[in-house]
């Protein structure tokens, strides 16, 4: 494959803060026209000081409707993260497999509870 | 309207006396309204994020709010935190480095909020918790403010405050809004109408998120395994649903009146040396 495309986070969301739903999708849709382009993809966190579930949900969460955790990591390199960050990004991509896995699983669980109340 | 406040600390009946103040207090228009503080022996600093909300709701409907009858040494605090700022008082210095002041911000201002978390938890402020911890713990509560973000579409914004207690070694830090709480949130979400003890239950459940079409709902999860680790506590009122966990074990009991919105307390134990990385193995 191809030398990775750098997408450097803080120099998409303009911040080193990476705490918002709102700059996780920008840095999705950054990584989304690399994929479709068949492009590999190296996502620098260097310069983040705080990075939240959140943002990742946003940001690479999303990956999982389309790709399997794997297929992410064989195309995604994720680089320059701190302390505990990889093991944050393993949390959220472990539970966007399981959200698309059956997106409308709380929707049933709150019908059944209203069902009951009934 | 003369109202008085009674003790208000971190914990049920706390909560009890404010909700019980802003169903006396919610309907009100165009009225005066005297808050008397003369029978409050201890109001805990963290606590004006809540009361915050109730009395900011209460302006919105344009009543006018002022405070009488607070003793010297709650006006201290509450002057250090800048809470009676809006109420005439000025502001006093904290010298000690012990508070992170009570603000008020939109729900877009998520680099602002973390900003102003960064600043006041570092250097001057929370002299006991580590470099690590303070890491873990203002990542903690960003996961608190986006979650805002997502359940309260709060028009009035968030409301946040925090204090350090040097003696019993905690740090309290409290997020308070003003939306429609997890029963609101799941109904805009869901289309269904659930009490708020269920809605309660929902919420915190491993994966359970209102975002339409997208992953989410690991940020509570991630700040309860925080709080575990760390022997800390977290309270959660939403509409009239209060719930505690500490490692004391996990409660959830119904509140007389509801709270318009909801309120996340987080106590951290500032003794403890250890990091856990939230989302890291050792959860």
């Amino acid at each position: 494959m191809s030398t990775p495309i750098k997408i450097k986070v803080a120099d998409v969301i303009g911040s080193n803060l990476a705490v918002s739903s709102e700059d996780g999708g920008a840095v999705f849709e950054k990584i989304q026209i690399a994929l479709e382009a068949r492009q590999a993809v190296d996502l620098d966190f260097t310069g983040i000081d705080m990075l939240i579930s959140a943002f990742l949900n946003a940001a690479v969460g999303k990956l999982v409707e389309k790709l399997s955790i794997e297929e992410i990591h064989q195309r995604v390199k994720f680089t320059g993260m701190a302390d505990g960050d990889p093991e944050l990004l393993e949390k959220v991509l472990e539970n966007a497999r399981r959200y698309y896995a059956d997106p409308d699983r709380f929707r049933k669980l709150l019908e059944m509870e209203a069902s009951d109340e009934e | 309207m003369k109202t008085e406040i009674s003790e208000i600390r971190t914990n049920w009946q706390g909560f009890e006396r404010l909700v019980s103040l802003n169903a006396e207090v919610e309907d009100l228009l165009f009225e005066n309204l005297e808050l008397d503080f003369s029978t409050c022996p201890w109001f805990a600093a963290n606590m004006s994020a809540p009361l915050g909300v109730i009395l900011a709701r209460c302006a919105d409907g344009l009543n006018d709010v002022t405070v009488t009858g607070v003793h010297d040494e709650i006006v201290k605090i509450l002057s250090k935190n800048l809470f009676l700022r809006n109420y005439g008082y000025p502001p006093v210095t904290d010298v000690n480095g012990t508070v992170v002041p009570f603000k008020r911000f939109d729900l877009t201002d998520g680099r602002y909020f973390a900003s102003y978390v960064n600043q006041y938890t570092q250097g001057k402020g929370i002299p006991e918790m580590s470099p690590l911890l303070r890491r873990d713990f203002n990542v903690a509560i960003g996961e608190l403010f986006a979650n805002a973000v997502t359940h309260s579409a709060s028009r009035l914004g968030v409301f946040a405050c925090g204090q350090y207690f040097p003696k019993t070694q905690c740090f309290d830090f409290c997020l308070a809004d003003a939306g429609g709480g997890f029963v609101g949130a799941i109904k805009r979400a869901f289309d269904r109408e659930i009490d708020s003890v269920k809605a309660m239950k929902f919420c915190l459940g491993d994966g359970f998120t209102t975002k339409q079409n997208e992953p989410g709902g690991l940020g509570l999860k991630l700040i309860k395994d925080f709080i575990r680790l760390n022997r800390g506590r977290i309270v959660i009122v939403s509409n009239s649903a209060y719930y505690e966990f500490s490692h004391k074990g996990e409660l959830i009991q119904k509140l007389g009146d509801p709270f318009p919105g909801t309120c996340i307390n987080i106590e951290v134990n500032t003794a403890d040396r250890s990091s856990y990385c939230l989302g890291g193995e050792t959860l």
